[in-house]
């Protein structure tokens, strides 16, 4: 193991971010040692950082309303991490160790298997590309002080996007995930998106978590980090936001698998829903 | 690529006055941060608690793991100003920061059950989680900083001479580690985590060879984490000298 790049790698985490490649080199190279703690530059940069702001003149006072808009999310945000509470909109949780460490992405091995898994879906199922008058999900119902829904910014978006997507899941032929349906509605030029998926089952109570790929030629070799997100048990339809880790430019394939929560840098799969974008 | 439209502003625009960074909290009293003591106070003021009331000393983030509520409604007080500053800071942009603002605290909530006070302090724990998010979305959004702006940020390298430290929180001893570092060093630490500087930008804007630059920043980041595990050991100031 060389001791001088995993140094590199670990300060560049902290400072800059890495890419997909540097990531896939990074985690083994953890894991093969043991005189460093995953994350512990990332504290040291946090630790300067404090520090700098203090010479700086300190912190600078929240403003008032998005203090209000906080506090309302904490409050959904509590509301929903209750079991009794679960909405059929789920939110969209975050990461644990994974997170915000870039964009992640399969072991190129697998790539192959994306391009003949996209190939597949596109030869039998006759995929949409919509504008603001593809279908809209579900109704929304605006709480007063609280911030958006999903399922509101969802329509936020097909209303409002010019170069909006709209991409149905493929019928799934994985066992037990079948009856999967719901689409995918993406913006390049908002970088946002959002999931609909009905019949995907639960697994809010299992140490595993799904997580979205985006397949994007033109970014990056290797599929992008979508994000994680549960699926609670007894959920109708989940709306979920996409968590892509880099800048989209041109889908291809949106992808979701099952792994470890927090999620994976490399995926062996299996891709068990995908939704293929027409050429 | 530069920064445009609202990007291109300098970075006091918007700015709101200083105040202190957050009370520490979860540790020793003498561990403590030594700024105002009323954050958490404000919390259960504005009738956010719903469990056991909060006060200033008490750990809140494994308290947010257990799901209480009145701790997630508490590290908005605690920490708000903190995430907003970074937030402002690494964004450049108020609509930017506010939306980043509420994804990080979205995550810190969820993440709350990872903090070990074994490893850093509460404070440095938030703003690792807000930097990570941060730093995603400068990764995302492609951007880079105008030359003025970096102009403008080595202009004001030299801070203030004189300030007394006599506290030992963490930040208080990065800040007094990062005295002792060499001047290039402490440039180099600077720019990059403070102002969010690629290690590219910051090589050719400083002119020194771009593994130097890594060098610098990497040589200034164990010198904290070092000073950092030996405090959480018991061995203290020892190990800034």
């Amino acid at each position: 193991m060389n001791r001088d790049r995993l140094l590199d790698l670990m300060t560049a985490r902290a400072t800059e971010g890495l890419d997909s490649d540097e990531l896939r080199e990074l985690d083994p190279m953890l894991a093969a040692q043991d005189e460093f703690i995953e994350e512990e530059l990332e504290l040291a940069a946090a630790a300067a950082d404090l520090a700098i702001q203090r010479r700086a003149g300190g912190a600078e006072a929240l403003p008032s309303d998005l203090r209000a808009k906080v506090m309302a999310q904490s409050a959904e945000f509590v509301s929903r991490a209750k079991p009794a509470a679960t909405p059929d909109v789920v939110p969209f949780p975050g990461k644990d160790a994974g997170e915000g460490r870039g964009d992640k992405g399969f072991n190129p091995m697998t790539w192959l298997g994306w391009a003949v898994a996209a190939a597949l879906a596109l030869a039998f199922v006759p995929w949409p590309i919509g504008g603001p008058d593809q279908p809209t999900g579900t109704p929304t119902e605006v709480v007063e002080d609280l911030p958006p829904t999903a399922a509101e910014e969802r329509q936020f978006l097909l209303d409002q996007a010019s170069d909006v997507i709209t991409v149905a899941w493929a019928p799934p032929t994985v066992e037990g995930y079948e009856g999967v349906t719901g689409d995918v509605v993406w913006s390049n030029a908002e970088q946002r998106g959002f999931m609909r998926l009905s019949g995907l089952p639960a697994i809010a109570d299992s140490d595993d978590q799904y997580q979205l790929w985006i397949v994007d030629p033109e970014v990056d070799k290797h599929p992008v980090d979508g994000g994680v997100f549960d699926m609670p048990a007894g959920a109708g339809e989940a709306i979920i936001p996409i968590d892509s880790k880099l800048a989209v430019d041109s889908p291809a394939v949106f992808a979701i698998t099952r792994e470890k929560k927090g999620g994976v840098v490399v995926s062996a799969g299996p891709l068990l829903v995908i939704a293929a974008v027409e050429a | 690529m530069a920064w445009q439209g609202e990007h291109a502003a300098s970075f006091g625009d918007g700015w709101t006055p200083a105040r202190p960074l957050p009370v520490e909290t979860g540790r020793p009293t003498s561990r403590r941060w030594s700024g105002p003591r009323n954050e958490v106070e404000s919390a259960s003021e504005q009738g956010c608690a719903e469990e056991s009331p909060l006060s200033v000393n008490d750990p809140l983030l494994s308290r947010v793991a257990q799901g209480d509520q009145a701790a997630v409604s508490a590290v908005l007080d605690r920490y708000g100003d903190l995430v907003w500053s970074l937030a402002h800071r690494f964004t450049r942009n108020r609509a930017e920061a506010e939306d980043a603002v509420q994804e990080i605290f979205i995550e810190l909530w969820s993440n709350a059950g990872r903090y070990d006070e074994n490893k850093a302090s509460e404070t440095t724990f938030v703003a690792m989680i807000a930097r990570r998010r941060l730093i995603d979305r400068l990764r995302k959004s492609k951007r880079q900083p105008t030359t003025e702006e970096l102009d403008k940020a080595v202009e004001v390298s030299e801070a203030p001479a004189g300030v007394a430290i006599e506290t030992v929180d963490e930040a208080e001893r990065a800040e007094k580690l990062m005295e002792e570092l060499k001047p290039e060093q402490r440039e180099a630490i600077r720019l990059s985590v403070y102002y969010g500087y690629s290690h590219q930008i910051i090589s050719e804007k400083l002119g020194l060879p771009l593994g130097t630059v890594k060098t610098h920043i990497r040589r200034g980041l164990l010198r904290i984490r070092d000073a950092m595990t030996a405090s959480r050991s018991g061995i203290g100031g020892e190990a800034m000298r």
